[in-house]
């Protein structure tokens, strides 16, 4: 099950931020690096269909592109897992309702979507929360409320927009020890610009600079440019400076 | 067609306005950043927006159905079960205009704060309906639905253009409102688009209605024609109602009115020949009476020597009520509270809130029987007849 995009342009008015970007994401975990106003984002977005690239197409194996019609947009949108990198709780719902509306919107049942949030709430260490308003969430818990969002109805291409962003070394610990079974059967896209996050179990590394790609392959092939002589610390960081053309 | 078929439709739409409830509208705000899209869509839900909107309000919906099915039940429950079709028309009316208000409320919700957007969508559907009020332009008044308020009496058809009129610029606005939701989601060409069509339906469907309700006036009830009555001989009686009229669950207004008069004519008073559901009945020697079927038999006598009395008005509306204004309505308030003693063998209590008059009517009905008809057979003639002398109060005791 991969995610494949193809020529993809996007623009904000005259700003262009995508240029003929293709991607192709297979089973397995995949970081999605680069500096800030890469680009990250917005491809997330595009690869989520929350926006319609100006030119190239994305599709899913097996699923298909996210039209031309409402059908095959909402085929397309319930096989993808969306984290948008600011998360807002909807007002006035506790945590597990949260997740379930998250749930019945990727077109779960109810009783499914119910069923499912407990799972999901689990898997990111909020049951203990499940009856508590999302306003009472720190930010950190409130990220933890978005991944469980998007894990409730078990897509196959999960796209996570700077999942640890506000969460302590512990929950990061956790949140890639989620991850890890996930990605062993499907498709995950995790951006970050924290490139440390290599380190982490990560099958491969896409690297993305003024909205080019700039390297897509393994871990492996991403450290290879730096010496092996060097910290892992080190060799991250100059494999990441070489690829990323030294922007930060 | 309103009281006609559902008993008291006027006060029914009277009672529809007064319990409208608007919907909370869905915070669907945009987020901080002016090239995020809504929050519903950086979800990318894969379920039809349409179903997205339904689940979000439709317990708002729901409660507002209740309350407003509720305010139907206790206003039409007096005529349950009569004769005639039900108005369909009234209702299609009564849910376009909820459901104008209700996209109106929503359309706020998703571009404000649901602290302002609900206080706001409430002012503003109640500037709009208080703003047709308030334009002395007639036709206007029909497009918020107002007109259809107070609208419908037993003896007055509700004219169709009515509830026609608020059903055409009720929907046209609500597809208006709906589309121009749509606007954030689209190219700045389609913006353009959908806004020049949303004024296009706003402008047609509003210059439909005033046009549909261009001949209405200020009230959309033209009066039902005699014909339709039945009537009925009751001794010397005939009383013509309208078929609705006939089935009374309280009171059986033939036998009620027959007996009263019967006992007027006993006491000497000149009583009518005929009684009328209508003033379109003009034929000689006839009453109309206000009646509804949720009068009860005093009710109806009331209503009765009402009828029978000829009406003064304030002020001087005869010459010789030039010295004393008062004189001419004294006089009707003595003889009607007076009728209503000789019909009933009891006190008048409408009658109780004027002392005079109460007691002065009291003493007409012990006075002897040649006094007691003399005087309110010339105060009947006289107060439908300015060039005659009004009988004196202190002519009641005999002085």
């Amino acid at each position: 099950m991969s995610i494949r995009a193809e020529q993809i342009d996007y623009s904000y008015g005259r700003r262009r931020v995508l240029h003929s970007l293709d991607l192709d994401v297979g089973v397995g975990a995949t970081l999605l690096l680069g500096p800030n106003g890469a680009g990250k984002s917005t491809l997330l977005e595009v690869l989520a269909s929350v926006r319609r690239a100006a030119r190239g197409s994305v599709t899913i194996a097996g699923v298909g592109a996210p039209g031309p019609d409402r059908a095959a947009l909402q085929r397309y949108r319930r096989a993808v897992a969306w984290l948008p990198q600011t998360v807002t709780p909807y007002p006035g719902v506790r945590v597990r309702e949260h997740v379930a509306l998250a749930g019945w919107l990727k077109g779960m049942s109810k009783a499914e979507a119910w069923e499912a949030s407990a799972r999901a709430l689990e898997q990111v260490a909020l049951s203990d929360k499940a009856t508590d308003p999302v306003k009472s969430l720190s930010g950190g818990q409130t990220r933890r409320l978005g991944i469980a969002g998007a894990l409730v109805h078990d897509a196959r291409v999960i796209l996570l927009d700077e999942p640890t962003a506000s969460l302590d070394p512990a929950q990061r610990r956790r949140f890639r020890s989620v991850i890890e079974p996930i990605a062993a059967e499907r498709t995950v896209l995790i951006s970050s610009h924290d490139t440390q996050e290599v380190a982490a179990s990560f099958d491969s590394v896409v690297v993305l600079a003024e909205g080019r790609m700039r390297f897509a392959g393994t871990v492996e092939a991403f450290l290879r440019v730096s010496p092996s002589s060097a910290s892992d610390t080190d060799r991250i960081e100059l494999a990441y400076v070489h690829w990323a053309g030294g922007v930060e | 067609m309103g009281e006609r078929v559902l008993g008291r439709g006027g006060e029914l739409s009277n009672r529809v306005h007064g319990l409208r409830v608007r919907l909370r509208g869905v915070d669907i705000r945009p987020c901080g950043k002016p090239d995020r899209r809504s929050r519903l869509r950086e979800l990318a839900p894969a379920r039809p927006a349409l179903q997205i909107v339904w689940a979000s309000i439709w317990p708002a919906l729901a409660g507002a159905a209740i309350l407003q099915g509720m305010g139907l039940l206790m206003e039409s429950a007096g005529s349950w079960g009569s004769p005639g079709q039900f108005p369909w028309v009234l209702v299609l009316a009564w849910a376009a205009m909820v459901g104008f208000h209700t996209i109106l409320g929503y359309a706020l919700g998703t571009v404000l704060p649901v602290l302002a957007a609900a206080p706001l969508a409430v002012l503003v559907s109640y500037t709009w309906i208080g703003f047709t009020w308030s334009m002395p332009y007639m036709p206007l008044r029909y497009l918020s639905g107002l007109a259809i308020s107070g609208c419908c009496t037993v003896d007055a058809d509700l004219a169709p253009a009515a509830p026609l009129a608020v059903l055409v610029f009720s929907v046209g606005g609500a597809l208006a409102i709906g589309a121009l939701m749509t606007v954030r989601y689209r190219t700045v060409r389609r913006t353009i688009l959908v806004v020049c069509a949303a004024a296009l339906v706003v402008g047609v469907t509003t210059s439909s209605s005033l046009y549909i309700a261009k001949d209405l006036g200020p009230y959309p009830s033209p009066q039902r024609a005699a014909a339709e009555q039945k009537c009925t001989h009751a001794g010397t009686v005939e009383i013509c109602l309208f078929p609705e009229q006939r089935w009374a669950p309280s009171a059986d207004v033939v036998d009620v009115v027959s007996g009263a008069l019967k006992q007027l004519r006993a006491a000497g008073i000149d009583t009518p020949r005929r009684v009328s559901a209508t003033v379109l009945d003009t034929r000689p020697g006839t009453i109309d009476l206000v009646y509804r079927r949720d009068f009860d038999a005093d009710t109806i006598v009331h209503s009765l020597s009402t009828s029978i009395t000829p009406q003064a008005k304030d002020g001087v509306s005869c010459p010789r009520d030039e010295k004393d204004p008062t004189q001419s309505l004294f006089v009707m308030y003595v003889t009607q509270s007076a009728l209503y003693r000789l019909a009933t063998g009891k006190p008048d209590l409408e009658a109780r809130s004027n002392p005079q008059v109460d007691h002065a009517a009291a003493r007409l009905v012990t006075a002897t029987p040649a006094l007691r008809s003399r005087w309110i057979n010339s105060a009947l003639r006289a107060l439908g007849d300015c060039s005659l002398p009004l009988p004196k109060p202190s002519d009641i005791d005999g002085r």
